[in-house]
């Protein structure tokens, strides 16, 4: 069973290009969500192995979405790693309290997020 | 008007050399384009490339106006622009060489700002049509802090946008300030 990466953000673009990266570079299977609440609920269903986020989203913000997805039993251990376009450190503390496990940096760098990813799932 | 190789900043002849691993990025933003079903969805995605997959959440579309040689400004995000609503274009050779087909991007924090206003100018990339007419330019100003500067990737980014990009101002009626 190849592992499932939910991948969260409200760019179509930034979907697309996680994607393509992960499909050509990895055997993980994509799952896609638009924004925080969608998340959630894919995450409910889907069972990811590992949540890619977005911070900045519509309806409902990376930082909330992973603290609600904590807080659900079956996917309080389940990596999240949030997408964060500011390096600053008072987002990134904000986002570990959050809970999430792990943060990179916009504009992605395929390398960094493949060795992410496989830091966390293997190859 | 036939277009000029492009370049990035302080080396014209060098040829993009775009980090395979990041080929993902061209291909997704030429998907996003080719897709656009509006002038605003084209607008939409351009501003999703070059905020994600660029770096820079402030930037401009300007209208080329071949008449007076002006470029007047189409849309915005992320940076008041009321001192620049309109360039004249000779008053600027990299604008000049920019509606003539090239791209300038910074490759190097240290290099000079492209453009003589005050605001930081990182990029600026020409919207041809279909016929390779520049009928825009698209100026990028700051970049995300994470950002120091361009690499050869994100010029080939930069060509899909000037590729397939015009429908963003092709279509949309437009208004003099």
């Amino acid at each position: 069973m190849p592992k499932k990466v939910l991948l969260v953000d409200d760019s179509t673009t930034t979907l697309m290009m996680e994607e393509m990266i992960l499909k050509q570079r990895t055997q993980y299977e994509c799952v896609t969500a638009k924004d925080g609440i969608d998340a959630i609920e894919r995450a409910s269903v889907e069972r990811p192995d590992l949540i890619l986020m977005d911070v900045v989203m519509p309806r409902m913000n990376g930082f909330e979405a992973c603290k609600r997805i904590r807080t659900q039993e079956a996917l309080k251990n389940t990596p999240i790693i949030l997408v964060t376009t500011r390096g600053e450190e008072q987002y990134v503390e904000a986002g570990f309290q959050s809970g999430c496990n792990d943060y990179i940096t916009k504009p992605i760098n395929s390398r960094e997020l493949v060795t992410l990813l496989h830091g966390y799932l293997g190859e | 008007m036939g277009a000029q190789p492009t370049m990035l900043t302080g080396d014209s002849s060098r040829p993009a050399r775009p980090d395979l691993a990041n080929l993902a990025k061209v291909a997704a933003a030429r998907t996003r384009l080719q897709s656009a079903t509006c002038a605003d969805d084209a607008l939409e995605g351009i501003r999703e490339i070059v905020a994600n997959l660029l770096g820079s959440e402030e930037m401009a579309i300007y209208r080329f106006d071949v008449e007076d040689c002006a470029l007047w400004l189409h849309w915005s995000f992320g940076i008041e622009l009321n001192r620049h609503m309109m360039m004249d274009v000779l008053q600027e050779p990299r604008l000049s060489a920019v509606v003539e087909g090239a791209t300038f991007l910074r490759s190097c924090p240290d290099d000079e700002n492209l453009l003589s206003i005050t605001a930081p100018v990182n990029g600026l990339l020409p919207l041809t049509n279909e016929y390779g007419r520049t009928i825009g330019v698209i100026v990028v100003f700051g970049l995300l802090t994470q950002k120091e500067a361009f690499d050869e990737t994100d010029l080939e980014v930069c060509r899909v946008v000037s590729t397939y990009g015009h429908k963003a101002v092709a279509e949309k009626p437009w208004h003099r300030v």
